[in-house]
């Protein structure tokens, strides 16, 4: 799910909605994704259309974690719904988001 | 060959020493052999049984027909899967979860059926009592639900349908002074007793930060630090809340509030102008240090207010954008409703029952 490291960032890609079914997956994928060496994190959410609380609060907690290790933490991909979701907590008062994979990688390599 | 032999061990090992219990019958369903977990479970030894008939397990709690469906699925997909209520050798009746499978033995043409069963009595108990758990700790968070203010000035009631039995969300308001009251609603993360113990620790709470600190900015900023303080500063998991909170002056027709990270309130003032109230914050508890904003609106005869929890959202299966002309529509056809009719109007005709997530609705008319 994450791409090579001989990148200067990591891409974590996620395809389905996170729900109670499953959110351990979802929290262990994070959790690689904080631990990588990149100090540029990438969550690409193409195809992802629902995030339940849990999935928002870990994705909060990794976006804090990121900043204390000084790594930008980037949210790219959005669908429609999810694009909402976030506006709605107001994650961009905290979180970078953009729109394709390549603007992404393209703002955290600047 | 060596390799079959040492597998053949392999295979009686398991069969000896599993856990669960095992019984093989032959096509006349005369037992034909069993595990020492058989024997732990039901009291009877594999002497007693060889040869006998599984009914000697029988519980006579079970009619004729559920047994004739646990035939006809093993005869139509070669397999049964459930609970099922049975005898121990001393009497005692035990439940077990069980599977049998039919397995025909190529060489000989023989059909044998193979049962794997394990003792879950103890563990539908515990199930038992968990549930009257939530049933007390929803007839808890029921009580603490506030009494409807139905005045001149301001009306504020609420309903509250749980996806399950207890949820994270909650709502109160309370009088400041003879002009003001505070109104909060909050949809704590997740779902379930960990969401309903979150939910009734900020409960407990609320009257004191509300009406000792009435301000919109404060109120929140308190709550930000009381949620990290009980719930983020010890957990590796980031507890928070999104809440709206409202300061009604009806002596001025005017509204404080801060959004934090909650869905928009969809207010209709008196001139038929619907705002949605969005300002605010990120979500209570995230951050220990939080920029938040206020807004302030005003409405000169008359306004009516809906605020919700994103479970209204989903059970919809709409998006927000979407959800908000609606409700924007349907408070601009009943607005000549009274409260109570309003409110009613909600519950029967437009708002869906709860599929993933809770719903809470708290509607408020206000009259200047």
């Amino acid at each position: 799910m994450t791409e090579g490291n001989r990148t200067p960032y990591e891409v974590l890609g996620w395809v389905e909605d996170v729900t109670i079914k499953n959110i351990d997956l979802f929290r262990h994928s994070l959790s690689q994704l904080i631990e990588s060496e990149p100090s540029i994190l990438i969550l690409d959410l193409e195809k992802v259309n629902y995030l339940n609380s849990s999935a928002l609060g870990m994705i909060a907690q990794t976006a804090i974690e990121a900043r204390k290790r000084n790594k930008k933490f980037i949210i790219c991909n959005l669908e429609e719904t999810v694009e909402e979701i976030f506006r709605v907590v107001k994650f961009e008062k905290f979180i970078s988001f953009f729109k394709t994979k390549a603007e992404a990688v393209d703002y955290g390599t600047r | 060959m060596e390799l079959d032999n040492s597998y053949l061990k392999l295979s009686k090992e398991i069969f000896a020493n599993i856990l669960e219990g095992f019984m093989i019958t032959d096509n006349h369903h005369r037992i034909l052999d069993v595990n020492a977990s058989f024997t732990r479970i039901t009291g009877f030894s594999r002497e007693e049984v060889i040869g006998e008939n599984p009914r000697i397990l029988k519980s006579g709690q079970h009619g004729p027909e559920f047994y004739k469906n646990i035939l006809r699925s093993i005869g139509e997909d070669g397999k049964w899967v459930g609970e099922i209520w049975n005898c121990k050798k001393n009497g005692e009746f035990y439940l077990q979860w069980q599977s049998i499978v039919s397995i025909k033995d190529e060489q000989s043409g023989k059909k044998y059926f193979v049962s794997v069963f394990t003792d879950i009595t103890e563990q539908k108990k515990y199930e038992h009592q968990l549930v009257k758990d939530l049933q007390l700790a929803k007839t808890l968070q029921e009580s603490l639900a506030p009494q409807a203010i139905l005045e001149d000035k301001i009306s504020i009631s609420a309903f509250y349908w749980p996806s399950r039995d207890i949820g994270g969300d909650m709502y109160a308001w309370f009088p400041i002074d003879q002009n003001r009251y505070g109104v909060i609603l909050v949809d704590v993360m997740g779902s379930g007793v960990s969401a309903s113990l979150i939910s009734m620790s900020l409960r407990a709470l609320l009257r004191g930060i509300i009406t000792r600190l009435v301000e919109p900015i404060a109120v929140m900023t308190e709550l930000n630090i009381q949620m990290r303080r009980m719930f983020s500063s010890s957990s590796p998991i980031l507890y928070y809340c999104t809440a709206i909170y409202l300061l009604v002056d009806t002596s001025q027709g005017r509204i404080e509030y801060v959004n934090a990270g909650h869905p928009a309130g969809i207010f209709l003032n008196g001139n038929e102008e619907v705002h949605l109230l969005e300002q605010g914050m990120v979500p209570v508890g995230l951050m220990s240090d939080p920029e938040i904003e206020k807004e302030v609106q005003f409405y000169e005869q008359a306004g009516r207010m809906i605020l919700y929890t994103d479970g209204w959202v989903d059970s919809a299966g709409s998006t927000f954008k979407v959800h908000h002309e609606r409700i924007a529509q349907v408070l601009r056809e009943n607005n000549h409703l009274s409260h109570e009719t309003f409110v009613e109007f909600l519950q029967k005709n437009v708002v869906n029952r709860p599929t993933i997530d809770d719903i809470s609705v708290v509607a408020l008319t206000l009259k200047l």
